[in-house]
């Protein structure tokens, strides 16, 4: 109880006791309430994190990581695997960067009448919640069958630099929009036009939020399934794409997902624990990364 | 007669949401090269978004329209087809606060310069040094131009923001309340700026201070509310503005409440 709760207490009537009595029940319930929802979702958390480190830690060698699979996953390692994830995340980051710069600057710079903006918005939030399998299915319609590509990385990686737009857009919306309007209005007062306003005053305060959504989105990204399946990866027999027909790559989480089919084996059970590691270790470092990246580029920026 | 530097006509600003209201009645006005003209009223009454107008600042408020016109140099530059960023090269703006981009000392002066490559490299540091000289802060900044220029105080980072704009090689400044953020000291030092400036520059000046308009100012224009809008109600000298007094109410009004003033024959 604070002070200030404390001093109205000096005289109170009864009603009024009564009343703050059920305030205080109140209080003290949803207190419970908010503080077992923490408790379970951080114990969820650790206990996946915990459980697959317990079952994944003993598969884990630099053997795993850099030699190749043998006998369908029962034994070898992941070396293409984690390649062809690599592939395709940096595919993704390099078809998401400039359509994010694109899609924020039109919605937060070029666009002025407000209900145009807001439509903006809207694309890109229903774009969110278009399910990953959907992605997949008009990737395979698209790239599979009516480019002719086939299976191939680049399909892949499109797919997935699609699905992780709205996350890297919006991020670098949000961080255009922080940008103080005396700056902008300084720099348009000195004569700069829109463009030159962009490059020497936007883009250097905002620039860190590309990279932050960019880094959150890849970490989704790279552990999505269904929009690669049908479109840029196969099981096995495939190592470095030299082309874009029929060049389709390994990948961590289809790895996982066929792995999970013939789990009852033993000796597969175990590659498969470390498969899952070595994704949930990536997906992490990708978050973690996306921290000190945002705060480093934000203090250039402000101190160049 | 040689020609105004700015020839309002009919200049009116309109709000395009809402209820659709005048904040600036039709305007009409004559500003004379090499004077300080300054713009004086209470305050909402429309003096700043008045001032944007003169370099077409007012483009960039969402929900503004202007209607009328204004010839700039016998040129129009509401219905001609002028270009508005070169407008606001040649006609500078100071704000209120000053705003320092968070950039070094030197980065802040040259920024128009670099961004708009109005100069070659190699006559950089002879533009910011005539530029922090003319904002009389190259003495004090010299030894110490790439440190961040958030380091100094609001004083001297509203003379860093005139030297940015007098770097432009603009011969027009347009100065919104450029002293009401400052300490008296600070204040003076960019008081007395403007007279020294006034040899070579024109300045129009929105300014809240009676006492500063004395100080500076030829001549004034004495924006009021009449109806809700923003009117010209007067326009002469400080000493033809207080004869007004009689006349327009709003005047009075506004003298009232501003500090006590000493006429100096």
């Amino acid at each position: 109880m604070t002070n200030r709760e404390k001093s109205h207490t000096k005289n109170p009537s009864k009603s009024d006791s009564k009343s703050r009595r059920k305030r205080r029940l109140i209080h003290e319930l949803m207190r419970l309430f908010t503080g077992f929802c923490v408790l379970l979702s951080c114990c969820l958390l650790l206990g996946i994190v915990s459980f697959i480190v317990i079952r994944g830690l003993g598969a884990l060698s630099v053997d795993f990581l850099t030699g190749v699979m043998a006998e369908v996953g029962a034994s070898g390692g992941i070396l293409y695997q984690l390649l062809g994830t690599l592939l395709l995340l940096l595919t993704a980051a390099v078809v998401v960067i400039p359509l994010a710069l694109g899609c924020a600057l039109v919605q937060s710079v070029f666009l002025t009448r407000e209900a145009h903006r807001r439509n903006i918005t809207l694309v890109l939030y229903l774009l969110n919640g278009v399910p990953s399998i959907v992605f997949g299915i008009v990737g395979m319609i698209v790239f599979v069958q009516w480019f002719g590509w086939g299976k191939s990385w680049l399909a892949g990686g499109i797919l997935l630099g699609l699905m992780i737009l709205p996350t890297v857009c919006v991020t670098l919306i949000e961080r255009i929009q922080a940008v103080p309007k005396k700056y902008i209005e300084a720099a348009r007062g000195l004569g700069l036009s829109r463009a030159q306003t962009i490059r020497s005053v936007i883009l250097p305060q905002s620039i860190g939020g590309l990279f932050t959504g960019l880094l959150l989105g890849l970490a989704r990204a790279a552990g999505e399934t269904a929009p690669i399946m049908f479109t840029a990866t196969i099981f096995s027999g495939a190592t470095l794409p030299s082309g874009v027909k029929e060049s389709p790559v390994l990948s961590l989480p289809y790895h996982i997902f066929i792995l999970a089919q013939d789990s009852y084996d033993p000796a597969t059970k175990a590659k498969l624990w470390g498969s899952a590691l070595v994704l949930i270790f990536l997906v992490f470092l990708l978050s973690l990364l996306a921290l000190p990246a945002r705060l480093r580029i934000h203090e250039e920026a402000n101190h160049l | 007669m040689s020609q105004p530097l700015f020839q309002i006509r009919d200049l009116e600003i309109l709000q395009t949401t809402g209820d659709k209201k005048s904040l600036l009645a039709p305007l009409n006005l004559e500003i004379q090269k090499q004077e300080v003209f300054g713009v004086i009223g209470p305050s909402g009454a429309g003096k700043s978004s008045f001032l944007k107008c003169l370099n077409r600042l007012i483009d960039l408020s969402a929900g503004l329209s202007v209607r009328g016109d204004i010839k700039f140099e016998g040129q129009s530059i509401y219905q001609g087809s002028i270009d508005a960023d070169t407008l606001r090269v040649q006609i500078g703006m100071l704000f209120q606060q000053p705003v320092i981009f968070p950039k070094s000392i030197l980065a802040n002066v040259l920024f128009a310069v670099k961004h708009l490559a109005l100069a070659p490299k190699s006559e950089w540091h002879d533009i910011a040094q005539r530029a922090l000289t003319q904002a009389a802060l190259w003495d004090e900044v010299k030894d110490r131009l790439s440190q961040p220029a958030q380091q100094l105080s609001v004083g001297q980072q509203q003379r860093l923001c005139l030297a940015r704009t007098l770097a432009t090689g603009c011969e027009v400044l347009l100065m919104d309340e450029p002293t009401s953020a400052l300490d008296p000291n600070s204040t003076e030092a960019i008081e007395q700026l403007i007279l020294e400036l006034k040899q070579t520059h024109s300045i129009v000046i929105v300014t809240h201070n009676i006492n500063q308009a004395q100080r500076v100012c030829d001549r004034l224009g004495f924006i009021g509310l009449r109806d809700g809008m923003g009117t010209l109600l007067a326009q002469g000298t400080l000493r033809e503005l207080m004869t007004q007094r009689e006349n327009v109410a709003e005047i009075d009004a506004y003298l009232r409440t501003t500090e006590s003033i000493r006429l100096d024959t």
